[in-house]
């Protein structure tokens, strides 16, 4: 461990030098670099455990994805576990507090929200091959800190900002406006705490989201596990409800 | 050589912390995360200057609000949202590109040029529909009456500026950009006195143009409307050449001059001359000849305010001529009448029409109180309960629980409001206090049943909060001198004495509730006889509202050291003080160094640290000097610093020094609030949640350490706890990190409410209800772990939080809650227990670690002041809340070792024969017979099943949602459940102990493995619940 967080100053030290204006491929390849994003598209899959804290609630998680395209997200409540899984381009959710047990699929915009989740190199990473555009849009100053303001547009015309940290390229904040029925919501994400995962591998530890300026929700990370043994089945969609175990009669 | 770059990179980083000590420069971003809350009010909205909506769609409309910002609404009114929060608020014009939609110019400024109002800095537009505004230049201009788009070229822009009112100046008259608004050119100028009031471009033949020029001057004491320079021009070559025209129209000199084209018919040409005769005149012929339709007091309401009309766009004949009603007229002006027989209930003073070109039933209407919707061409009016661009003067608060704000309102009378409500501050909160345009409101100090309020020239009354009863307390002339009060006129509560002052030429005070003052001056003004001629305002329309009143106090401040020690502030420029209460005065004025003559005195605040200290701010504007001006003196002014730095970019309105440390101080200016934490040295602007707005006062709240504010265009906010602020040291924001400290966390409810009102009303947020965490980040958190933890009295720790990472001061809001309890699993969701109870109080020491540095202090939790609730009536509720809180915990134990024992009981007999598969079956039977006693298990949202978890978790939702003493009824039943649960308990317990242990040694015997049960710490400590 002490090992890699040598490397990791080093790394950020290599950066510090060339801080000045930057163009666009510079500015994505050193965060590339950074991340460890070519690194971190080839492992095979990566687990997640978590917490979620919420208008004074608080939940575990835990996320695996298997890409390409591939996630299942566990939330367990009171007992019962909500599960929502995207799969290549379906997705589901379990919730067992709405009464039942069976899957109910997810369509619309939360489905685009959820391919991108499946993402776990960021849709920064390789966006031509992904049919996004990207946009420099200048450097500023955002919350005190010298950034970088970087637009990319995905394949269905959605927008998101990217303010990358002019000093040691990671993303610090990222913009969205999102249509929840219909209405444009104004979504943003502070994002902090990168730490190495293993050699060559950062990953931000700790999202707070906030929704029309006020804060909803905050993701802190646990433990991140690469290249976990995975089975395939978790991400099918049951055929019927799923069994309660709770329920077994005699 | 590796080992060599990693070396010396640690080195840099440990010696980049090392330099790091130089003086860091205070800005916005120092105050980080602190964020001001708006309470509204919507209910009486304020001035709307403009708007304009989508003609293919009227449903998105955009509001111009004269200090409030620019709000747009998507669905007719709806609900709107503020889409101009980065710039100056103060609006004069909309125009929306209707070949573009998403294409809107905004003017700033507005056009309506009252004495309060306040001043713009040139044109934007945007392209996305609000989102981004890119600002258009022609900053000089002040205000911005019209803008008109070529209906041909939206490249083609014309703007009418009216200019600077309180002075003299060349940026002013009719501009035109042909490149969308990148470089312009001023196309008609007639003097630096002469503004642009109108434009209209022929929408067949855009050459030709037509501009009126208005004439004007506001100072301190005096309204101009009208001058030489007033005239009226058509141009058609676009604005390359002008001809003048007056020929056949009313004899100069004229005031304001307003045109426009009919959008029915192009041919038919409207033009509106204030004059001696104020005319109203049409042309069918695109304006060669004109014909006077009519010169009564029907088209000569208040020119300066309502200078303009809105022609019908579907019916030539049919005209709307704003002014204190909406007029209109069926014949082309001849005569006017309300377009309302029935209806008609909406705010006096109108400033803008719309009406929807595809269909004349749809008519938006902004005026002094707000926007309202006719969808029955004018009969009747729907009000948009949602826009809080209420424009107050001045507030107050009291000291209840939780404590009113009050305050006065341009036009709009006099409203209080509680600063806290279950559910939200809403327009419900919000009652009417007093009639005509509002200013200072106070609460009696002696009584609370009393409060005074005033209405404007120095009305005031005193209202009996019970009866609704108002007495007349203003002060009368004794000897026959005609007393000048001034249009905002002060009253205050003495900060020492608690008596009442208030003040005409003359300074008052009372301490008996106004029934009778002592008058402790002699003229403190300088009585100029130049500037009292009010009778003569107004120009060409005489409007002598007291608006111009001058000479007069305008500011009055007791030390609350020394009663004695009065500080009185005027209009015309005098700085009086007297430490004697009243027997003697001296005038410091000539002792304030770099201050213009005849300057303002805007606000006067004695320090509350030192007799000898005082702030005043002075307010150049009236004079066209728009610079801050804030000084300070420590010698009863004999000398003075100017506290005023360049990044305050407009004038200033009132300082006031914070009660706990005396180097914190907030500025409130027409562009914004400025918060200095080093005495004055530095100031920036504080841009949490609070735009540019005129900030016209401000007051402490000390009991709950809360700053208020008093906004003239977007209500009034609230700084919750200054505790971060007064804490924050200029020495300490060298250093990484900071504890600042929090006001106590007060452990109460804020009570049910339920109701649905729609999505058309206002709802302003409460302090929220949490213990806050605050400390001073030097840089943002990006790298390695940063979180906090919490510990008990105890020490024990009790919870690990996200922390805030910002640059600047951080406030995390934790609500104290222990984690949900578990419970029995179920498809039924226990929504009692998707909470957990709140700690007790007591001292809480947090820790903020940010890798290996941690900072730490201390918050205290205490429980609210409440009137039915004892303490010991508070620790009994805590304690059978936490009874309930662990019988569901051990019910969720006993359910998961019942289902243990059913589960595998029933998997070991399938693999079993004989006895032995028996006594398996029957355990796992009982078991799941057992079990059906303890959990609702049916599917469904709605099944009102109910067994022993529903049971205990409704008692333990009842005392979870109430503070005090627990009913009898509550301990009884708990404990009969207590006992029910022991019956169970017994009964697993027995299969335990008894059974199972037989069972496991045959199974063992047949080589199986035996029932294995999770023991209870495993269970409970097991990751969430």
């Amino acid at each position: 461990m002490k090992k890699l967080i040598y490397l990791f100053v080093g790394m950020l030290f290599s950066f510090t030098l060339s801080a000045q204006d930057l163009s666009l491929d510079e500015i994505l390849n050193n965060y590339y670099e950074i991340m460890g994003l070519d690194k971190l598209a080839k492992v095979k899959g990566i687990e997640i455990k978590g917490k979620s804290f919420n208008q004074g609630m608080e939940y575990d998680f835990t996320m695996i994805s298997v890409p390409p395209g591939r996630y299942r997200l566990e939330v367990p409540i009171q007992g019962q576990t909500m599960v929502q899984v995207y799969d290549q381009g379906e997705a589901w959710v379990i919730a067992p507090w709405t009464g039942t047990l069976a899957p109910k699929d997810i369509t619309g915009d939360q489905l685009k929200q959820m391919e991108k989740q499946a993402d776990i190199t960021g849709e920064l990473y390789n966006w031509k091959e992904k049919g996004s555009k990207v946009e420099l849009l200048g450097k500023e100053d955002m919350e005190g800190s010298d950034v970088y303001k970087i637009k990319l547009t995905d394949k269905n015309g959605d927008e998101t900002i990217y303010y990358i940290d002019a000093e040691n390229f990671v993303i610090l904040k990222t913009e969205n406006t999102i249509t929840m029925r219909g209405e444009p919501v104004k979504t943003e994400s502070s994002i902090s705490d990168y730490k190495p995962v293993e050699e060559g591998i950062i990953m931000a530890y700790s999202h707070t989201d906030s929704y029309n300026g006020q804060v909803v929700n905050t993701l802190t990370i646990d433990t991140v596990i690469l290249n976990p043994e995975v089975d395939l089945s978790i991400f099918e969609k049951p055929e019927v409800p799923a069994a309660d175990s709770t329920q077994q009669q005699k | 050589m590796k080992k060599t770059t990693l070396l010396f990179s640690l080195f840099i980083l440990f010696a980049q912390a090392g330099i790091s000590q130089k003086p860091v420069k205070i800005d916005k971003n120092t105050f980080g995360q602190l964020k001001a809350r708006s309470i509204g009010p919507a209910v009486m909205s304020g001035r709307i200057a403009a708007l304009d909506a989508v003609n293919e769609d009227p449903r998105i409309f955009y509001v111009g609000s004269a200090g409030g910002g620019v709000w747009k609404t998507t669905n007719m009114g709806t609900t709107f949202k503020p889409v101009f929060e980065k710039e100056i608020q103060a609006i004069g014009a909309i125009t929306i590109d209707q070949q573009h939609p998403d294409t809107v110019w905004v003017g700033t400024g507005e056009p309506w040029t009252r004495n309060s109002t306040s001043v713009g800095k040139g044109v934007y537009v945007t392209y996305d529909g609000g989102d981004n505004w890119k600002s258009r230049g022609l900053d000089s201009t002040e205000r911005i009456a019209r803008i008109v788009i070529d209906p041909q070229n939206p490249d083609i822009v014309y703007v009418a500026a009216l200019g600077p009112l309180w002075s003299a100046s060349p940026h002013r008259g009719l501009y035109k950009t042909e490149d969308g608004g990148k470089t312009w050119e001023k196309i008609l100028f007639v003097d630096e006195n002469t503004g642009c009031s109108g434009i209209a471009v022929d929408p067949e033949n855009p050459g030709l143009v037509y501009a009126g020029m208005w004439d004007f001057r506001r100072t301190g004491w005096n309204f101009r409307s009208g001058g030489p320079g007033s005239s009226f021009y058509r141009s058609e070559d676009g604005g390359k050449t002008w001809t003048s025209i007056e020929k056949n129209l009313t004899p100069k000199p004229w005031g304001r001059v307003y045109v426009d084209f009919s959008p029915a018919d192009p041919n038919v040409v409207y033009l509106l001359i204030e004059a001696k005769k104020t005319s109203f005149y049409q042309s069918i012929d695109k304006g060669k000849t004109w014909e006077l339709m009519n010169n009564t007091s029907d088209v000569n309401e208040r020119p300066f305010y309502f200078g303009f009309f809105v022609p019908d766009p579907v019916d030539t004949n049919r005209i709307y001529k704003p002014g204190f009603r909406l007029q209109m007229s069926e014949d082309g002006g001849k005569k006017f009448m309300s377009p309302s027989v029935t209806g008609g209930n909406f705010h006096s003073d109108v400033h803008g029409v719309w009406i929807a070109p595809n269909n004349n039933q749809l008519i938006y209407l902004s005026t002094d109180g707000g926007v309202y919707i006719s969808v029955d061409q004018a009969k009747t009016w729907s009000f948009c309960r949602n826009l809080p661009v209420s424009q107050f003067y001045h507030v107050g608060v009291d000291n209840d629980k939780p404590y009113n704000v009050f305050g006065g309102l341009q036009d709009n009378g006099s409203w209080i409001s509680p600063s806290k409500a279950a559910g939200g501050v809403t327009n419900a909160s919000w009652k009417n206090l007093g009639w005509g345009d509002g200013f200072n409101v106070l609460r009696d100090p002696k009584n609370d049943n009393i409060m005074f309020w005033q209405w404007q020239g120095g009305n005031l009354r005193r209202l009996f909060l019970d009866t609704r009863e108002n007495k007349d307390i203003m002060p009368y002339s004794e000897d026959g001198t005609k007393l000048r009060w001034n249009w905002n006129t002060p009253l205050v509560t003495g900060a020492k004495s608690k008596d009442l002052y208030t003040g005409s030429q003359f300074l008052y005070r009372s301490s008996d509730q106004g029934d009778t003052w002592k008058k402790l001056s002699p003229d403190l003004t300088t009585n100029d006889p130049e500037k009292q001629k009010q009778e003569q305002t107004g120009g060409l329309t005489i409007d002598n509202s007291t608006a111009e009143n001058h000479c007069t106090i305008y500011t009055i401040g007791e030390s609350p050291v020394d009663d004695n020690i009065i500080w009185v502030g005027t209009d015309d420029g005098n700085l009086q003080l007297t430490r004697d209460n009243g027997q003697t005065w001296e005038n410091l004025i000539a002792n304030v160094p770099g201050l213009p003559p005849a300057t303002w005195v805007s606000y006067v605040e004695p320090s509350p640290y030192d007799e000898a200290t005082a702030f005043v701010s002075f307010d150049g504007h009236t004079q066209g000097d728009m610079k801050p001006y804030v000084f300070k003196t420590t010698d009863f002014g004999k000398t003075w610093t100017n506290l005023a730095t360049d990044n305050i970019k407009s004038y200033c309105n009132i300082i006031r020094q914070d009660l706990k440390n005396p180097d914190l101080l907030f500025l409130g200016t027409e562009a914004g609030l400025f918060i200095s934490i080093d005495g004055g040295e530095q100031w920036a602007r504080f841009t949490g949640n609070l735009p540019k707005v005129s900030v016209r006062d401000m007051v402490f709240q000390t009991r709950e350490n809360d700053l208020v504010l008093a906004t003239h265009g977007r209500g009034i906010y609230i700084i919750d706890d200054l505790t971060p602020l007064q804490n924050l040291k200029k020495e300490m924001l060298t250093e990484n990190m900071v504890y600042l400290g929090s006001r106590p966390y007060r452990l109460g409810t804020m009570g049910a409410h339920q109701e649905f009102n729609g999505d058309d009303d206002f709802r302003g947020s409460n302090p929220p209800s949490a213990l806050s965490i605050n400390y001073y980040l030097k840089k943002r958190h990006i790298f390695g772990d940063m979180f906090i933890r919490v510990y008990d009295p105890e020490g024990k720790m009790i919870k690990k939080l996200p922390a805030g990472k910002r640059k600047g001061i951080n406030r995390v809001d934790w609500r104290m809650m222990m984690k949900k309890p578990k419970v029995p699993s179920s498809v039924q969701l226990l929504g009692w227990a998707m909470a957990g109870p709140t700690y007790p109080p007591g001292d809480y020491t947090v820790k903020i670690i940010k890798n290996k540095d941690t900072i730490q202090g201390t918050v205290t939790v205490e429980y609210d002041d409440n009137p039915h609730h004892t303490p010991a009536d508070r620790d009994e509720r805590y304690k059978y809340l936490m009874k309930a809180y662990h019988m569901l915990e051990d019910l969720a134990f006993l359910d998961n070792q019942i289902i243990e024992i059913r589960d595998q009981s029933k998997t070991k007999a399938d693999s079993t024969k004989g006895s032995l598969h028996k006594k398996l079956v029957a355990l796992s039977d009982e078991m799941a017979d057992l079990r059906l006693k303890i959990v609702a298990t049916k599917e469904g949202r709605i099944t009102g099943e109910e067994r022993l978890r529903e049971k205990i978790g409704n008692i333990y939702g009842g005392l979870l949602g109430y503070q005090g003493k627990p009913t009898k009824s509550q301990i009884d039943g708990l404990e009969e459940l207590e006992g029910e649960m022991k019956t169970y308990r017994d009964q697993v317990d027995d299969a335990v102990q008894n059974i199972i242990p037989n069972l496991n040694k045959k199974l063992e015997k047949n080589g199986l493995k035996p029932l294995k049960l999770t023991d209870k710490k495993t269970f409970l400590e097991k990751e969430s619940s």
